[in-house]
Formats: structure tokens, sequence, C-alpha cells
């Protein structure tokens, strides 16, 4: 009998088996009993608590991957011709920037504003009228600024850009830019802070952008842009 | 965390934006510290093993081809870690109590701190959640395993035996002992109590 109980628990019983076994325990309160005490004990499994992350855990695993630098493991030593291809595409990217800069700033701009109740989902892009540079703005009454974000990459075959930074966990599929006349743009809305952000282009190429107002060193020989949102 | 994020933040990372391992921490975190919690029964240790988890998943990122989900990865690094914890801690001990169940499957395991309540007390879920979390501490630890990972956490013997090496005929060798034991544990007469008094 205690090897028919263990295949019940494990699902090895077929139609005909369980029905038997279950038949022959519903005859003998002895039995009965054992069957529920199992089933009970099954069921204070599912209630155990699940145990809560300390606080600054991610911080304090992120602080000692920062200490081993780039780790041999994932990344080949960068050669010098790329590091070189990098920064000529920074360059560049910044020329052309200025450039659509320039001719933006001759255009109204009509960022659609929103409610304070959409404004609640943060990180969110939304559809936009115009074009523009970073440009913030925000709602009455509400917590959050608009941010819309420009980015215009230096290859011009690019068919996807997104933007990865600390107000999405980094994930470069949360928050995608929109083309608009060869220039890629995005609005964000985000509550007041500082924020570090990369534009994503394709999926797989990150760039830091080339017109933010500051930049952050990432710990890891790169920069990062950085954001200020205020209200 | 879906499986797509993970692939793409594990694309990020390998191309070189290490910070992005953030949201795999920040995804994954409390699966892999619950299991831990679980398995070793010490916040202390969870935390130390769940950090050193993190921190070997990112060094091996490379060797990680996506076959599997990246959540069933972490979770296999996590379980080799608890198993290494234990075997450290095994060696100034003569015997085990593995060894000793794998003799004789009806050894006394509790039989020493056996909980004795008044069986005129009502006993409550929690009362019962609890004790079942001091007999899982109790168990030897790879009976606490099958029984956190298959009967906790809901994964299957295939999927356990794939994350351990173990077959799956052992797996359930030893789960339906830990249901026998943790059940004379807290169902027995020795300790007063029935279904019915737990959970009506």
């Amino acid at each position: 009998m205690e090897a028919l109980f263990a295949r019940y628990f494990d699902g090895d019983l077929d139609d005909r088996e369980a029905q038997d076994f279950l038949e022959k325990v519903g005859s003998d309160p002895k039995l009965e009993s054992e069957l529920r005490s199992y089933e009970r004990l099954l069921a204070l499994g599912k209630e155990l608590p699940t145990p809560r992350v300390p606080v600054g855990f991610t911080e304090r695993v992120m602080a000692e991957l920062s200490t081993q630098g780039h780790s041999k493991f994932l990344w080949a030593k960068p050669s010098g011709l790329r590091i070189q291809w990098t920064r000529l595409a920074v360059a560049v990217a910044a020329v052309v920037l200025a450039y659509i800069g320039g001719w933006l700033v001759g255009h109204n701009l009509n960022v659609p504003m929103r409610t304070s109740e959409e404004a609640r989902i943060p990180t969110t892009a939304m559809n936009y009228d115009s074009g523009g540079l970073a440009e913030q703005g925000s709602a009455a009454g509400s917590d959050f600024q608009y941010v819309r974000l420009s980015y215009a990459p230096v290859d011009p075959s690019v068919r996807q850009v997104a933007i990865a930074g600390s107000f999405n966990n980094w994930n470069p599929d949360a928050t995608s830019l929109q083309r608009k006349n060869g220039v890629w743009v995005t609005i964000l809305v985000l509550p007041p802070g500082s924020y570090e952000y990369m534009f994503v282009e394709d999926g797989r190429r990150w760039v830091a952008d080339p017109l933010a107002a500051r930049t952050r060193d990432d710990g890891f020989g790169g920069v990062n842009a950085v954001l200020d949102v205020e209200l | 965390m879906a499986a797509h994020n993970d692939e793409a933040i594990v694309r990020a990372v390998r191309n070189g934006r290490k910070e992005a391992f953030a949201g795999l921490i920040d995804g994954h975190k409390e699966s892999v510290y619950g299991t831990l919690m679980r398995l070793t029964g010490d916040p202390q240790v969870a935390e130390e093993l769940a950090h050193e988890t993190f921190v070997r998943a990112y060094q091996n990122l490379k060797s990680f081809r996506g076959e599997s989900r990246f959540s069933t990865w972490l979770i296999q690094i996590a379980i080799n870690l608890a198993r290494d914890r234990v075997r450290e801690h095994r060696r100034n001990k003569t015997v085990s109590l593995e060894a000793m169940l794998e003799r004789d499957p009806d050894a006394p395991v509790f039989a020493e701190r056996r909980l004795h309540c008044n069986p005129l007390r009502e006993v409550s879920l929690r009362d019962m959640v609890v004790r079942l979390g001091i007999a899982l501490r109790e168990l030897p630890p790879s009976y606490r395993e099958i029984f956190v990972l298959h009967h906790v956490q809901d994964i299957s013997y295939e999927d356990i035996a794939a994350l351990t090496g173990d077959s799956v005929g052992s797996l359930k060798v030893r789960a339906h002992r830990v249901r026998k034991l943790l059940r004379e544990r807290l169902f027995t007469e020795a300790n007063h109590l029935t279904p019915e008094d737990v959970m009506g």
C-alpha cells in the first residue's frame, strides 16, 4: 500500500489505478486519514512564506561586479580599431545632431500634454507630432515630467532605436523610439530624478547620447548619458 | 521576468553593458534567494549564496547558450552552491543523516526533537506552517531539497533531474521518504495532531 501512496502522489497511477486506489483508501478509515494527512502536508508546503530579499541586494552584487572590471569570460579585449570606430561614430553623431538641432529650433514644438492619470505609468513612449531635442514639460498637478529625447544615428541604415536606462532596468526592449524625418524620437514620462541612459541601435549597438547635458562614468570603462528631470 | 526580456538583457550584458545585469538580478533575486532560503534555512547563508549565484552567473554568462531558461540556469547554480556548502559542513561529521536513511528509511530523524503540544490546544494553520519550516530545517539537505523543489516550488522531477544530475527514480524515492517523514513529524499521534486539527 505504501508503494501505491508514493505512486499516487507522484502522479504515476493511471485513471483506473487511481480510482481503485481511492476506493480502497475510502473503505478504510485509517488509510483515509493517512491520505488526508499527506494532502494536508502538501497543502502546508504551498503556505510556506516567500522569503524577502534583503534590502540593497542588487546594489551589493553590482558593487562586487564593478570591482572585477571587464571579465575575460565575457568580452574579448577591445581592439584599437574598434575604439577608434566608436569615437568616430560619436563625433559624427554630434555634428549631425547639432545640425538637426539647429533646424528644429526654428519649428514649433507641439508636445501633447497628457492627463495626470495617464502620466502614472512611467517610461511609456508616446506618439508625438513633431520632433525635437531633449525637452521637458509637465502636466498641471502631475508629479511626472514629460521628456522628449531625439537621436540621429550616424548609420542611416539603422532600422530600430530603443532607449535603455536606469528608469527601465536597462531593458533595451522596453522603450522604442519612433522615426520622424530621419530623427528617432521618444517621449518619456518620468518622476523627478537623475537617470542614466543609452540609445540602443538595432538591439545590438549601445551609444551614449552625444548631446546629453552631461555624462557619468559607468565604472566599466565607458560613460552613460545622464538625464536630470525636474518639476 | 519574461524569458524574452532575459535574453535581451543577456545580449546587452554580453555587448558590454555590464550595468544591464542589474535587470537580471532584479528579475530573479526573489526566486534565487527564496530557493536558497528554503534549502539552507539560514538568511545569512542564503544571502551569501544568492550573491555568489549572481556573481557566477555573470562570470559564466558566455557559457549560457539559451538552451534552457535563464531562470532555470540560475537555480541550477544556486542548487550547486547549496550542495557545495552542505559538503563543506559535512566533512567533520562521521555519519550523515542521508547515509543513515539510505540504510534505514524509517530511522527516527526527528526522534529527539519532537514538538509536543497540548491536544486540547487549537492548532492554527500558521502554527503548522511554522512547524513545517522547522521540520524542513531539521531534514537531511537532500531530502529538504526534493521537498522544496518539487512540492513547494512545483518543479517537475524531470526538470530537477536535469538540474541536479540525479535520476528521476532516485528523486521519487527520496520524495516519498521525505513525505513520510514530514507526515509523521506533523500528524502522528506522538504530536497529538490529526489533519482535521489543522485545516478542518
